[in-house]
């Protein structure tokens, strides 16, 4: 009961990590980066490159951090800035990306999975329960990130700043804003949570190039459920679909429960259109 | 209104088309009879996303249902007395056309999802079909349904043409069908639908109706695209019914001309046959170059490339 | 003899095919308060936005402090000192007073001095913590203003200030914007219909029509003169 509970908290954080990039961008850009899966996967690649020219683990969760960072950078700057009026078509380029960024991986790696090795084997005794450390770490530091990307966004001048350029764009540059900077900016952080979220889940999966999907479709349910715009919306969406996905996971099979919480989630973006935590 | 490509060109294309079985053999007859199903598929999306302004990530779910209707049916597991194959493609895509109606309605309903949110919705959507088909084992599971029998045309199985013909026949009814009804008043409301629907919305129409209509309508030429590519193929497999087929009909919509019906069928033959020209050649470098193409048609090129073109060609045959 | 704080020459701007502004050419001194009349439609607002950046003339040179700033993005702008309290105020609304004022700084990386803020509009320290959004127009509009002068422009260019608000407090305002003014030697461009509020401030009146300045007069003159007015602005 415990560690199924344990499992519940884990699946929720991991969740809001991967979704906290996409609503990052989703929230303050209003763009929908349909390559964000794809920007996980590159991350988790990035550490079974480097692991395969024997860096060690943590040096490759933050070189996929910024790996991947500096992939949103160019993403924005090459993409996403030409298409800002035409977020359809900003759908569509992010979406053509996912596929070349798909099979690029494929030509590099190859099609199938790789495994990578966990950096810490160790179990943590708590209470009656025995629990891997790795995973304990996992949600460790998804908390943390989770909690430094609300506090920069609440208390620090350059938070400030860039909810002041996503209310008001136009009125952010009278006032001396480069909101085109805010936005490669936003953008890479975004992606630079993809990549750090995918570097960390890397040793948990299967590393494959078709892994993205995965994590876009259940991310994207997660910001929709909770409400764009506020962290305090990811962090109730992520819990609704993580908690429930992983709750029911004991009870089904893995097929069915995605079919249960997909269609669950549908129906809740269709009722709550604002979400879960509308103001 | 958007510019319509002239009969003339219309018809020369499909003339050109129907000399096909007699130039290039039986092999490419063949190709060309899926990828003239794919063209329908591709006119199902150009009417529904760049006529109706609705981008469905999901076009491949109607396409995918109507097989496995047709599959089922005709391969007698929903009883013998239904396995008419006829009747059946009426059935899929009816079938086909009933689900997108039924999407439509949940998804248009009252306060209704647009836009992104749309686009998201029939991903999701899509994705769960696609894993309840794969887990359901009635439907063939990962396998699909296996041996479906080809169309009774009274003629040799091993014969690509007379299929090819029906095909040909079938989505050239299509596509003049849709021509014709487009550059009527219904063309101008979806223009409208799409451009700027407040504005429509307070001249009495309703957008509920028009854009159900409009999905249904999409859905049910999807749905026949998919009926017929099954008999002709022999299996329903559920790559039919995903993420996959829609993310490439995508593709052959966008390469060709979302607004323009003939580069949208066109779209869907060129991108087909380069590839199978090309992926001889270029391998798996192929699909990164098909999805930078895509990639920056989307950012530079929202029209498309073929879409110019034909409406160049148009002006000139026209004087 | 230092620049003028604004010189636009033979400005022509519009949007999408229509031309609003016809080869208008404008000059403020540093130091001066004008302000600008004209009929609805005539382009005062277009001239705010090419004074502030956001729209780029087709043709002319718009020069600040004596720097030529065709073609650059609105942030350059502000960063020249040029600060445009736009019409309908647009304070952030989700965000408190407070922050929406120390916004005004950090956009020109200064450091905020909400004392100077809260002298020049004391209302504001009492509301210091409440949703900019929740405030009333003439709250906003001080918001506005306020916001913008922390960032300590040479330029102030208000669009419409008294616009939506009571008589009385249009007049507060008058009151607070002149000890402004010239406390801080700022030079102003102000873009008004409330004649009294004119009045008040400017010394220098000049009235837009068909696409250019068609005169410009000193502002004592125009109180008596109603044909002038009338002539103008259509009265």
């Amino acid at each position: 009961m415990a560690a199924t509970l344990l499992d519940a908290v884990s699946a929720v954080l991991v969740l809001v990590l991967v979704a906290l990039g996409l609503a990052v961008v989703f929230g303050m850009m209003r763009v929908i980066n349909m390559a964000h899966g794809e920007l996980v996967m590159s991350g988790a690649f990035t550490v079974v490159w480097l692991q395969g020219w024997h860096v060690p683990f943590w040096g490759c969760v933050i070189a996929a951090a910024v790996v991947v960072g500096f992939f949103g950078w160019m993403i924005e700057w090459v993409l996403v800035r030409h298409t800002r009026d035409r977020p359809l078509d900003t759908i569509l380029a992010t979406w053509g990306l996912s596929l070349v960024l798909k099979q690029a991986i494929v030509l590099l790696f190859g099609p199938g999975s790789h495994s990578v090795p966990l950096p810490l084997d160790a179990m943590v005794g708590l209470g009656a329960l025995n629990y891997p450390a790795y995973r304990l770490v996992v949600m460790a530091i998804a908390a943390v990130v989770i909690a430094g990307t609300y506090l920069f966004l609440r208390c620090t001048n350059r938070g400030l700043a860039t909810r002041a350029v996503m209310a008001r764009p136009a009125t952010a540059e009278l006032l001396g804003f480069n909101t085109d900077r805010t936005y490669s900016a936003t953008f890479a952080a975004g992606a630079a949570l993809a990549g750090l979220a995918g570097a960390l889940v890397a040793p948990l999966v299967s590393v494959d190039p078709q892994m993205g999907l995965g994590y876009l479709v259940p991310a994207f349910l997660a910001i929709l459920v909770g409400g764009a715009g506020a962290l305090g919306g990811v962090l109730a969406g992520g819990s609704a679909v993580g908690a429930s996905t992983s709750l029911l996971g004991a009870l089904w099979s893995p097929v069915t429960v995605q079919i249960v919480v997909f269609g669950l989630a549908v129906v809740v973006i269709r009722l709550r259109p604002q979400g879960l935590m509308r103001e | 209104m958007i510019a319509r490509v002239p009969l003339a060109i219309s018809l020369a294309v499909f003339v050109a088309l129907a000399a096909l079985p007699w130039l290039a053999g039986d092999y490419w007859t063949g190709q060309f009879t899926r990828s003239l199903l794919y063209g329908l598929l591709a006119l199902s999306l150009a009417l529904v996303w760049g006529r109706g302004g609705m981008l469905c990530l999901g076009q491949g779910m109607f396409f995918g249902t109507g097989g496995y209707v047709m599959a089922l049916l005709t391969m007698g597991k929903l009883g013998p007395g239904l396995a008419d194959a006829w009747l059946a493609l009426i059935v899929a895509a009816a079938s086909a056309a009933a689900l997108a109606a039924i999407v439509g309605v949940f998804v248009f309903w009252g306060a209704s999802i647009s836009g992104p949110y749309f686009a998201i919705v029939t991903l999701a959507i899509a994705v769960v079909l696609e894993q309840s088909i794969r887990s359901n084992y009635g439907l063939g599971g990962d396998n699909g349904l296996v041996g479906v029998p080809p169309l009774p045309l009274g003629t040799s199985a091993f014969d690509a043409t007379p299929p090819y013909l029906l095909v040909l026949v079938v989505v050239a009814a299509a596509y003049f069908t849709l021509d014709a009804t487009l550059s009527r008043r219904i063309g101008l409301v979806l223009d409208a639908l799409r451009v700027n629907p407040n504005r429509l919305a307070y001249l009495g129409y309703s957008l509920f109706a028009w854009r159900v209509a409009t999905f249904a309508a999409g859905g049910a030429l999807a749905g026949l695209a998919g009926a017929l590519f099954v008999a002709v193929d022999g299996f329903a497999s559920p790559t039919l019914i995903g993420f996959g087929l829609s993310a490439e009909a995508l593709i052959w919509v966008a390469l060709g001309g979302r607004t323009v019906l003939m580069a949208a069928l066109l779209g869907a033959l060129a991108v087909r046959h380069g590839e199978a020209l090309l992926a001889a050649w270029l391998g798996d470098w192929w699909l990164l170059a098909l999805g930078s193409v895509f990639v920056l048609v989307a950012v530079a090129a929202p029209a498309g490339l073929l879409a110019a073109p034909l409406l160049w060609l148009g002006a000139r045959v026209r004087r | 003899m230092t620049a003028p704080a604004l010189e636009l020459v033979d400005i022509t701007a519009g949007y999408g095919g229509g031309v609003v502004l016809n080869g208008l050419n404008l000059t403020l001194a540093a130091g001066s308060v004008t302000a600008l009349l004209g009929r609805n439609g005539a382009g005062k607002t277009t001239l705010c936005r090419i004074c502030a950046g956001l729209l780029s003339p087709t043709r002319g040179t718009v020069r600040i402090s004596g720097t030529a700033l065709n073609d650059r993005a609105s942030h350059t702008f502000a960063r020249h000192g040029v600060g445009l309290v736009p019409q309908g105020r647009e304070v952030f609304g989700r965000l408190s007073v407070e922050e929406n004022l120390r916004l005004g700084a950090i956009g020109k990386n200064m450091t905020a001095d909400l004392v100077a803020a809260y002298r020049w509009f004391p209302s504001l320290e009492v509301l210091r913590n409440r949703a900019a959004g929740s405030l009333s127009g003439g709250e906003q509009q001080m918001l506005a203003i306020a916001r913008t002068l922390m960032g300590a422009p040479r330029l102030l260019v208000l669009d419409e200030p008294s616009e939506g608000l009571a008589p009385v407090v249009t007049r507060v305002l008058a009151a607070r914007l002149r000890e402004i003014a010239a406390e801080a030697g700022l030079t102003v461009l102000l873009v008004e219909q409330d004649l009294e509020l004119i009045q008040a401030l400017a010394s220098t009146c000049c009235f837009l029509a068909d696409g250019g300045i068609a005169e410009t007069v000193p502002v004592a003159s125009i109180g008596m003169d109603f044909d002038l007015v009338r002539r103008h602005l259509a009265l």
